[in-house]
């Protein structure tokens, strides 16, 4: 079911001294999807594999690019890193439902990285995207470690009129990003009040960013909206949630405006799964961190990382 | 030595420079007594325009006391409410402003957060309807003063027709360490009959402000995008008041569990606001740091009755981010919180 078709190595990323592979690997539906592999000499010999998914909207560059990228902070701890893009992220084919990316793509995903892999894998999952891989991460034979949920939605609502009205625009960044009030609506969507440099959060908008296009913001719309979503073997999402059973740690970022706080840490309610809230602010934080900014902040290594591979790696829960 | 006489000498100074600003014209304190025997401080601001609405009480937070909610002329919730055709009337809860303790010999100085829900609502809720003579009144509490409410109401209390809160957590359980470390210390180390002084300490530290930009308050409790140093230093001089300890104590619980209950334990207030059937407005700062959104947002999904969820952020159409205290002293606060609240208690 799942082939390897292009192994390419693309050479080093600017700031990140690592071999990288882009893997183009198959759903079920031959739907082309792509996982790049990260990995250093010491990366290697480590037993441990981490996935990252990157919300929608977002490329690679969010996990590592920036001065301070959490792949290279996971890959000097012994990580063998993966991103993911999932049906109309980066090189993978467009978009056509959240359904699919939930029932095909992320079990597909994982699946390879576990057949690459000895012992069972680590999932950061972030965002709208996020929530679908903990719901994914139901399925019993899916080899998962631990969970790390980054503002991650389990409890779906609209997050505001600016992200409503952006949506129902047809989710461009492109466009939202070629006017000054654009940028400040991408502004406080990603980056409010963050410690970001403001040409790095201009950079992230412009380069690191690929639109929503208007079914998959229709679909992120109507999910928001009705406040839960059918999954394709009919199920609703808050149902399937009541069994999710991974252990996870959920941060939330008091800023975020495209995945608010509010919605992720609702899981330790819905679920009966070993859940761990953080909720960052500026009161022992950096900064309050928001959607984008809790990966490029700078802080978010020493707030963000830490905890995250502290967790990851802690023997016992 | 020279250099410390000389700083005591400007803070002061500049305390007795930060002016408390008078009551309104017309405004009229009470004196009302609860069913435990203390003297509460109840403020009646009447309105001149026709009126458009019932009484409305507002009731502040914690380590605040009715100024609180009434910084000065032009950052003052009693005084526009009263400008839009609806009294207004101001708590200051027992241990707070000129809400005395009862003078009798060896009653202990314990104040917990049931008092106020308890005894001093009831009292404050009482009193209105006798002067105004509503059969019903609405309510507005910040911080504190909600999670009251939310108390009250579910445990039965009556008389409200419509409320707002902002501010109101129902949980603080979000892993954060230095409110797990304020809890722990909360928890080893204050007495149930402690009394910490936050008032002498907001006084104390209110003529500094200015020279620490961005410094622990302003983290903490207000945001420059929204409001402005003076009117924050107004508030930290005359807004603050003694903190109990048993009220500390009672709410800890919050922080290390989750969980808010009656200070004997025996009553889950989180699980009774299911009961709650009059309708609130449930209103959260986007850059709220004493009381996270998602704490705020726990109370609303908690409220049994009709309800409405307002967040306060420029995402929503405001011009600024706010913190805790900038719903009370935010320039633009009553156009963007206030005014919506009196949509809200007036709408049929």
């Amino acid at each position: 079911m799942i082939s390897i078709v292009l192994a390419v190595v693309l050479g080093a990323h600017p700031g990140v001294e690592a071999k990288i592979s882009r893997v183009r690997v198959d759903a079920p539906d031959r739907t082309a999807l792509t996982l790049y592999r990260y990995e250093s000499d010491t990366a290697l010999k480590a037993s441990r594999a981490i996935i990252l998914f990157p919300d929608f909207g977002f490329g690679r560059s969010l996990f590592a690019g920036g001065d301070a990228p959490l792949t290279q902070f996971l890959l000097d701890r012994g990580y063998r890193v993966y991103i993911a893009q999932v049906r109309g992220q980066g090189a993978s084919m467009p978009f056509d439902s959240l359904q699919n990316i939930e029932h095909l793509d992320v079990p597909t995903i994982i699946r390879k990285v576990s057949s690459e892999n000895a012992a069972p894998v680590d999932v950061v999952a972030h965002g709208w995207l996020g929530a679908l891989v903990l719901a994914a991460s139901t399925d019993p034979t899916l080899k998962i470690h631990r969970i790390v949920a980054v503002n991650a939605p389990v409890t779906a609502e609209v997050p505001s009129d600016l992200v409503k009205r952006f949506l129902i625009a047809g989710g461009s960044f492109s466009k939202l990003t070629s006017t000054e009030a654009g940028l400040h609506d991408y502004e406080a969507m990603m980056a409010l009040w963050s410690q970001m440099q403001s040409r790095e959060i201009r950079a992230l908008a412009r380069n690191g960013m690929r639109d929503l296009g208007p079914l998959l913001s229709a679909a992120l719309l109507e999910w928001m909206q009705t406040g839960d979503l059918v999954l394709s073997d009919g199920l609703r999402f808050s149902e399937v949630m009541t069994r999710y059973s991974e252990p996870t740690l959920v941060l939330a970022g008091l800023a975020d405006g495209f995945a608010n706080p509010e919605f992720a840490v609702t899981l330790r309610d819905v679920s009966h799964a070993q859940v761990y809230v953080h909720v960052f602010t500026r009161i022992e934080n950096v900064e309050d961190y928001s959607h984008a900014s809790i990966f490029q902040g700078p802080g978010a290594s020493g707030d963000v990382f830490g905890p995250m591979v502290k967790f990851l790696q802690a023997e016992k829960l | 030595m020279k250099a410390l006489c000389l700083l005591c000498l400007t803070v002061l100074a500049s305390c007795a420079a930060i002016r408390e600003v008078p009551l309104p014209e017309g405004a009229k304190l009470h004196r009302v007594v609860t069913d435990d025997g203390w003297t509460l401080e109840l403020t009646q601001y009447p309105t001149t325009q026709p009126r458009k609405g019932l009484p409305v009480l507002i009731v502040h937070g914690i380590s605040s006391n009715a100024r609180g909610v009434d910084v000065d002329a032009t950052h003052s919730m009693p005084r526009w409410f009263t400008s839009q055709g609806i009294e207004a009337w101001t708590l200051s809860l027992r241990g707070t402003g000129k809400s005395d303790r009862p003078g009798v010999n060896g009653r202990p100085d314990l104040i917990v957060f049931d008092d106020y829900w308890k005894h001093d609502l009831p009292a404050a809720i009482g009193e209105i309807r006798l002067v105004s003579g509503a059969e019903s009144i609405d309510y507005i509490g910040h911080s504190m003063g909600g999670m009251a409410l939310y108390a009250y109401l579910s445990q039965g209390g009556g008389h409200i027709a419509k409320a707002a809160t902002l501010g109101s957590p129902t949980r603080l359980n979000w892993g954060q360490s230095a409110t797990a470390l304020l809890a722990q210390v909360t928890d080893s180390a204050v007495s149930r009959y402690w009394t910490a002084p936050s008032e002498w300490g907001g006084r104390v530290v209110a003529p500094l402000q200015s020279l620490m930009p961005d410094g622990p308050l302003e983290r903490i409790l207000w945001n420059p995008d929204s409001s402005r140093l003076e009117t924050f230093e107004t508030l930290l001089a005359w807004g603050v008041a003694d903190t109990a300890g048993g009220t500390g104590r009672q709410l800890i619980r919050l922080v290390q569990t989750g969980q808010f209950l009656t200070d004997d334990g025996s009553v889950d207030i989180r699980k009774d606001m299911a009961k709650i059937t009059t309708p609130v407005l449930v209103i959260a700062a986007k850059l709220d740091r004493v009381a996270p959104v998602p704490s705020v947002k726990d109370a609303y999904r908690l409220i049994g009755g009709p309800k409405e969820w307002r967040l306060i952020t420029r995402a929503n159409g405001a011009r600024g981010e706010y913190g805790h205290m900038d719903m009370l002293i935010g320039e633009h606060a009553a156009e963007e919180i206030w005014s919506p609240i009196l949509t809200f208690l007036t709408s049929p």
